[in-house]
């Protein structure tokens, strides 16, 4: 390899030698150059600071507005999952350097917890909702002004976005009607719909259950849980009077993490 | 005077001492002082907060901690507040249920059910979902259906188990969409997205001419265990098999697992063949994770069993592990239950509670005589209730309900079936551990000990050649004496002679008129430190608690549970609202035995084994065994029974890291005895220490003289570390003195509280003692350093004449208390501070003249209660109101002789009266008592049972049969009333049967019947008349009827009521058409009318 770039860069030199020992050549050389400077202006002025509008008709924002949106969304389930449903939550207990949510405490001992967060999915979406509304309208504002740079008019209708969570996935309804005028071409949209593969509608509906028995019974049997639902570990963890949960599912490691206090100090 | 219990548990008798001038001031400081304090108290009140700063739900706090915004309750707990019942939050509408919520936390619909079960629609049940199933609520399939847009297909009477076979069962092929593109759905799927189905058949299928292809990428499918291939388009195709890598025909139809390669075994590590049985340990896996090599693909068959101390365990298995012998009491110290299960691949250690707080039981499911299941589960022990027992029952009946009793038996001791010393009781299968470091857990510990604390009295009598002869019991001074008790001790809890689980015995026992353990006795309870092969804990029925609990195969949300098992919870919540569960069986004897340096005589042998708390060996060399078995963790319990000085580090602290707790020599450091000094704040009101030095003391009078005879006193030393000290009237070794001032605790105080006989009283028995006493004291840390010298406390007994008669010092009953209802007698004893004779009659009368005797066999210095010496007879308690005059008489060992004139008796009586309650203990009210109808599978119940009369404890207990276990209920309220909640009952007929008791030993039984119907049937209208203007309706329940004038289908909200209760009435216009819809309590309503009726 060092032998062969050596032969080329003599050879490239030889060449060199040989063409500086011709006077029209020279000529010929400068005429070029200044081709390629002149070309070089054009190119710049013509095509910095503005981008190419390819066929207004064969645009669509879509894809980009739902991966910016799926993006902002992904990042906030992370969150989430790892705080028990909560994206900012306020009563969790400290272990081994990390928190986790309280989802059923109770103070007195002996008594069985009280669940906090009744209707879990209805929380979570709710909590997706609050932490992404604001990522979505940037998205559709970053999509926006790309656009506009392109030559586009873009105007927005008012939005609608929910989130649904499934068990394998999580579905954003995302409607937000959206006009770009190019000239005389006029182009409408409105669905933005996502659907995200996750495994967190699963994960919840194995922390509702853990919480039912727990504020029912103070206890989960959650080696016969993974039993029945192998692609879901459980790790639990028994510390102090507190009860902690860890539900991973195998396949995505997505980790559901959580804390019960239910019938502390129980003889 | 007043009285208290010093540490010993011996009576104290102090005396609040003041004059004139003190008593007043203090007494207006002390009002002063109650205002301050008082206002304040009344400003600031403890209660129950309903959301507290940090934002806990139901704190008892302060009033003045509580936010302003949150609801506070004062002087009441959390666990009565109105704000803090827990109830069902629901909202029908997405099918979502959750219990125990607090109304304030719900969002939506709540009921008061903290449990759902009477809530319309929380059953779960099975929810098809196009190719996958869900296991949810009516209302949550329905929402899920239609997101996927597929109709709602809910079934409720499949099991969960047969809910999950159901995606395996469906008919499934491939679903061509315009352009070749292709996916694998069911028929149903298909249709909804416009699909040409082919059932049976994979997206390769080169008839299908598809824009899918072969391919020799592999993928892990959701809900299913085997490795499959993956066409070009990224559909699931048939399991892979690495010999069928390009083989056009394995891609064309849907082939089975049946079909595939090597099906029937687990394939795991399977480099060629993905075909996976979760059954036999293996499943699809990551190769990529896990750094196998694969033929094709990235995944593979990964092996999930397990293998434990050389043998094989399948995924999914749990089972159980001992440190010993187990059951029959033999649990030996420091031992635990554990658990482990084979978790994919990886042995978990779940340990059941320590301290043996619960016990492991193993079920092994077998096929052709071969264990293909194992389950273990923790389960509580409830040991408690086995002591509990005993206090409530006696004889053939305490036999028969120990027997019905989970996890309790009956241990006896009768050392010869000829005398008359033995007894019988109730005690655990498991006896649990004690943690000594606590001093009220020690406390406790000792109190539980203290039970196996017996005396056998063998009674002597002169032969014709003055030689003793022996009356009774004359097995008490045999081996087997020292052997029953020690088994008896042992089975109490770690108490007596004992091993830990690493085999080390230690004595922890003292035995006086009897041998010690032999070595090979001995060496029998060390080999219980050895687990027996295939002995597991027993699987005891619990079955009783299951049904009432709700815990039956599929009832509880349809989850297949194992029911034995389920049941472990329920039991010690009814121990945790139960704190009075342990009474002392009898009062402990005391061991007097220093008085044998003293007296000795013809009386009565007394033959005493004291069952002391067991303590680990002194200092910590063998504190490293608890570290070295990674597959059984130390834990604190474990620690501190290897040493005396091992100490636990890291346990309790943030770590998931087992071989981080460990158990050290914390006192290696030490090598210094303990130091011994006077404690002053157990000295009586009566005496004082004088002559202190480094090297002992004198408990004097307060003039510093000698003391005064059978006058209580206490003196105690206490020790600059904890220690247990011994005491002995001669010079010996630590280990061979006879007395304990420690009750086997290290303690930092050491006290005794003895009573003095009269000197002159022994002399003339024949004794020499002249009234001096010392004690000598050694005491011993944890590391097994003792005082170098001994500690010498010393005093002296002011001898005769004895001019006082004896001193009732109590009595068993006390006097004015209740005795039982139905019995026409009563064992009573009266306790006084010299040995004495004494009498009763029923009118009050000279000692002399009263015809009935007590039964007094204390010999001097032997008294049997540390209350005196006890004399005890049997009284006619017929009348509601039994008077009874007692006087005693002193110095019986005068009778006969010529100083029988000094003979002391009570001139006055000492009156004494026992009572019968207005009424024998009786039950008012039961409830449930009528039958009742649900909409539901199941409804929670509430039992409660009201009683009254009787004495001030009463106990119920309740059984599903007649002569089935009883359960105890929860303790009653201030009105009496015992309930046992949360009974989770089926529609049927329902029978209670109901035992209480009461402190007397009276009882009562009763039982309550209801049936409990299920009505999924709407109203149905069994009458109808027309009566000027107005139409008249009857229902056949209780139900709200609304009608309309427009037609059947009118809109419920809109229409006009008629009135909720079985008749309705209709305000009519003649001639006019009435359409009626009736609802009732549970929603149940007809899909049209219940009636169209034309008025008159």
């Amino acid at each position: 390899m060092a032998f062969e770039m050596r032969k080329n860069r003599l050879a490239r030199t030889k060449t060199r030698c040989t063409l500086f020992a011709n006077a029209r050549g020279q000529v010929a050389i400068f005429i070029i150059v200044a081709i390629v400077i002149v070309a070089g202006i054009l190119f710049l002025f013509l095509f910095l600071g503005r981008v190419d509008v390819e066929d207004p008709l064969s645009v669509n924002p879509t894809k980009d507005i739902q991966l910016c949106v799926e993006d902002g969304i992904q990042e906030v389930v992370v969150e989430i999952l790892a705080n028990g449903g909560i994206y900012e939550p306020e009563h969790t207990f400290a272990y081994d350097g990390e928190n986790y949510t309280y989802l059923c405490y109770q103070d007195a001992d002996y008594l069985p917890c009280y669940n906090s967060f009744p209707g879990l999915e209805t929380v979570i979406e709710n909590e997706i909702y609050e932490q992404s509304k604001d990522r979505v309208d940037e998205c559709f504002d970053l999509v926006g002004e790309d656009l506009e740079r392109q030559g586009f008019l873009v105007e927005f209708g008012p939005r609608e976005f929910s989130v649904d969570i499934f068990k394998s996935r999580i579905f954003v309804t995302l409607n937000r009607p959206m006009t770009l005028t190019h000239e005389e071409t006029i182009r409408d949209f409105e669905v933005f719909d996502i659907e995200i593969i996750s495994d967190l509608g699963s994960l919840v509906d194995i922390a509702r259950e853990i919480i039912n028995y727990e504020a029912q019974y103070c206890f989960y049997d959650y080696h016969w849980q993974m039993r029945l639902t192998p692609e879901i570990n459980i790790n639990f963890i028994d510390f102090q009077t507190n009860k902690l949960y860890e539900l991973e599912n195998r396949v995505s490691h997505e980790l559901f993490k959580f804390a019960v206090r239910s019938c502390p100090n129980q003889p | 005077m007043e009285e208290g219990k010093n540490k010993s548990g011996e009576i104290k008798v102090t005396e609040i001492i003041g004059n004139g001038f003190l008593e007043q001031f203090s007494l207006w400081i002390f009002l002063i002082g109650f205002v301050i304090l008082g206002s304040s108290l009344v400003s600031s009140a403890e209660g129950c907060c309903s959301l507290d700063s940090s934002g806990v739900d139901c704190t008892y706090i302060d009033s003045a901690e509580c936010p302003s915004s949150s609801s506070f309750q004062d002087f009441v707990s959390c666990d009565d507040a109105a704000f803090c019942q827990g109830g069902c939050c629901y909202d029908d509408s997405i099918g979502s249920y959750d219990v125990s919520v607090l109304e304030a936390n719900c969002a939506t619909q709540w009921s008061p059910d903290s449990t759902c079960d009477s809530v319309p629609g929380s059953e779960p049940g099975c929810c098809i979902l196009g190719d996958s199933v869900n296991w949810v609520t009516e209302g949550a399939c329905a929402i899920n259906s239609d997101s996927l847009g597929v109709e709602t297909d809910w079934d409720s009477s499949i099991s969960y188990a047969e809910c999950q076979e159901i995606p395996s069962s469906q008919d499934r092929g491939a679903c061509v969409l315009e352009g070749g593109f292709c996916s694998i759905s069911t028929q149903e799927t298909c249709s909804s997205i416009g699909g040409d189905f082919s059932s049976g058949y994979l997206c390769t299928a080169l008839s299908l001419d598809t824009v899918c292809l072969m391919n020799d990428q592999t993928e892990c499918v959701s809900d299913l265990d085997q490795v499959y291939f993956i066409d070009s388009c990224g559909n699931q195709a048939n399991i892979y098999d690495s010999s069928k890598v390009g083989v056009q025909s394995y891609w064309e139809t849907m082939i089975s697992p049946e079909q595939s390669c090597n099906f029937g075994d687990s394939n795991a590590n399977s480099a060629e063949c993905g075909n996976c049985d979760y059954f036999k340990s293996s499943s699809c896996s990551s190769a990529i994770e896990d750094s196998f090599n694969v033929d094709y693909g990235t995944n593979y068959c990964k092996d999930l069993s397990c293998e434990f101390d050389g043998e094989p365990f399948n995924n999914g298995d749990s089972w159980c592990r001992y440190d010993g012998a187990i059951g029959s009491s033999d649990d030996v110290v420091g031992s635990r239950h554990w658990r482990y299960s084979c978790n994919q691949g990886v042995i978990d250690i779940d340990p059941c509670n320590d301290y043996r707080q619960e016990v492991c039981v193993q079920k092994n499911t077998k096929e052709n005589g071969e264990i293909v299941f194992r389950e273990g589960s923790c389960l509580a022990n409830p040991w408690q209730n086995c002591f509990d027992l005993n206090n409530n029952f006696a004889g053939a009946e305490l036999v028969e309900e120990c027997k019905s009793a989970i996890s309790c038996r009956m241990q006896g001791v009768s050392i010869n079936p000829g005398d008359s010393f033995g007894f019988n009781r109730c005690v655990p299968q498991y006896p649990s551990g004690f943690d000594l470091k606590t001093e009220e857990s020690a406390e406790e510990a000792v109190n539980i000990c203290n039970q196996g604390t017996a005396r056998c009295v063998i009674p002597r009598k002169r032969k014709w050649d003055t030689s003793c002869k022996i009356k009774d019991n004359a097995h008490c001074e045999d081996a087997a004496f020292t052997e029953q008790m020690n088994d008896f001790c042992m089975s109490l809890g770690d108490c007596g002679g004992a091993v830990n689980y690493n085999g080390d015995f230690k004595k922890n026992y003292a035995i006086n008129g009897a041998p010690d353990l032999s070595a090979s006795w001995i060496q029998s309870l060390i080999s219980l430190a050895t687990p027996i092969e295939g002995q597991y804990a027993i699987l005891e029925d619990y079955s009783v608690y299951l049904e009432l609990f709700g815990i039956n195969g599929e009832i509880l949300r349809g989850r297949e549970l194992n029911s034995p098992f389920a049941a472990a919870f329920i039991i010690p919540a009814y121990y945790s609202d139960n704190p009075d569960w342990y009474n002392v069986l009898d009062r402990p004897l005391t061991f007097d035995n220093w008085y044998d340096w003293v007296f000795g005589s013809c009386s009565s042998i007394n033959v005493d084994y004291s069952c002391n708390v067991w303590q680990p060996p002194v200092g910590g060399e063998n504190c490293d065994a608890c570290n070295h078995d990674p597959l059984k963790p130390c834990s604190k319990y474990r620690c501190e029974t290897l040493g005396a000085s091992c100490e636990i580090l890291n346990e309790g602290e943030e770590t998931d890291h087992p071989e981080e707790i460990i158990c050290i020599n914390g006192g290696a450091q030490d090598s210094n005895p303990p130091i011994i000094t006077p404690l002053y704040e157990v000295v009586s009101s009566t005496e004082t220490y004088s002559s202190v030095t480094s090297n002992g003391y004198s408990v004097t009078s307060l003039s510093g003289g000698c003391l005064e005879a059978y006058v209580p006193i206490t003196f105690g030393i206490t020790s600059d570390e904890p220690a247990i000290c011994h005491y002995d009237s001669e010079q010996s070794l630590f280990e061979n003195m006879s007395g304990d001032l420690s009750q086997n605790i290290y303690r930092w105080n050491h006290s005794l509280s003895i009573n003095l006989p009269d000197p002159s009283h022994g002399q003339s028995l024949g004794a020499s003692w002249t009234g001096d006493l010392d004690f000598f004291i050694l005491c011993q840390d944890s590391n097994g350093h003792e005082t170098p010298n001994f500690y010498k406390i010393s005093m002296c007994v002011n001898q005769g004449p004895d001019t006082s008669a004896p001193i009732i010092t109590g009595t068993s009953p006390e006097s004015d208390s209740f005795v039982s209802f139905d019995m026409d007698s009563t064992d009573a004893q009266v306790y006084t501070n010299e040995l004495s004779q004494c009498k009763w009659s029923l009118i009050d009368e000279p000692y002399s003249s009263m015809a009935n005797d007590f039964s007094c066999i204390d010999s001097l210095g032997f008294q049997s209660s540390p209350f005196g010496y006890v004399c005890s007879d049997i009284l006619p308690t017929e009348n509601e109101t039994n008077q009874f005059y007692i006087r005693c008489a002193d110095q019986q060992w005068l009778i006969g002789t010529s100083n029988e004139s000094d003979i002391n008796a009570n001139e006055v009586s000492y009156s004494y009266v026992l009572k019968k309650p207005d009424k024998k203990i009786e039950i008012d009210w039961m409830t449930p008592d009528i039958n009742f109808e649900i909409a539901s599978e199941s409804v929670s119940v509430d039992l409660n049972v009201k009683t009254s009369g009787g004495g001030d404890g009463h106990r119920c207990y309740y059984s599903i049969t007649e002569d089935g276990m009883n359960i105890p209920m929860f303790l009653p309220d201030e009105n009496n009333v015992h309930s046992q909640p949360a009974l989770n009952l089926f529609p049927q007929q329902w029978t209670f049967y109901i035992t209480c008791v009461d402190e007397l030993g009276d009882s009562v039984e009763d039982q309550t019947s209801f049936e409990i119907i299920y009505d999924d049937n709407f109203p149905r209208i069994i009458r109808v008349w027309d009566d000027f203007g107005e139409i008249f309706l009857i229902t056949d329940e209780p139900s709200e009827c609304r009608y309309s004038i427009d037609s059947c289908s009118f809109n419920w909200e809109n229409a006009t009521s008629m009135g909720d209760e079985l008749i309705h009435v209709i305000d009519s216009v003649p001639g006019r058409e009435y359409f009626v819809k009736c609802e009732d309590e549970f929603g149940n309503t007809p899909s049209g009318c219940s009636l169209s009726v034309v008025a008159l």
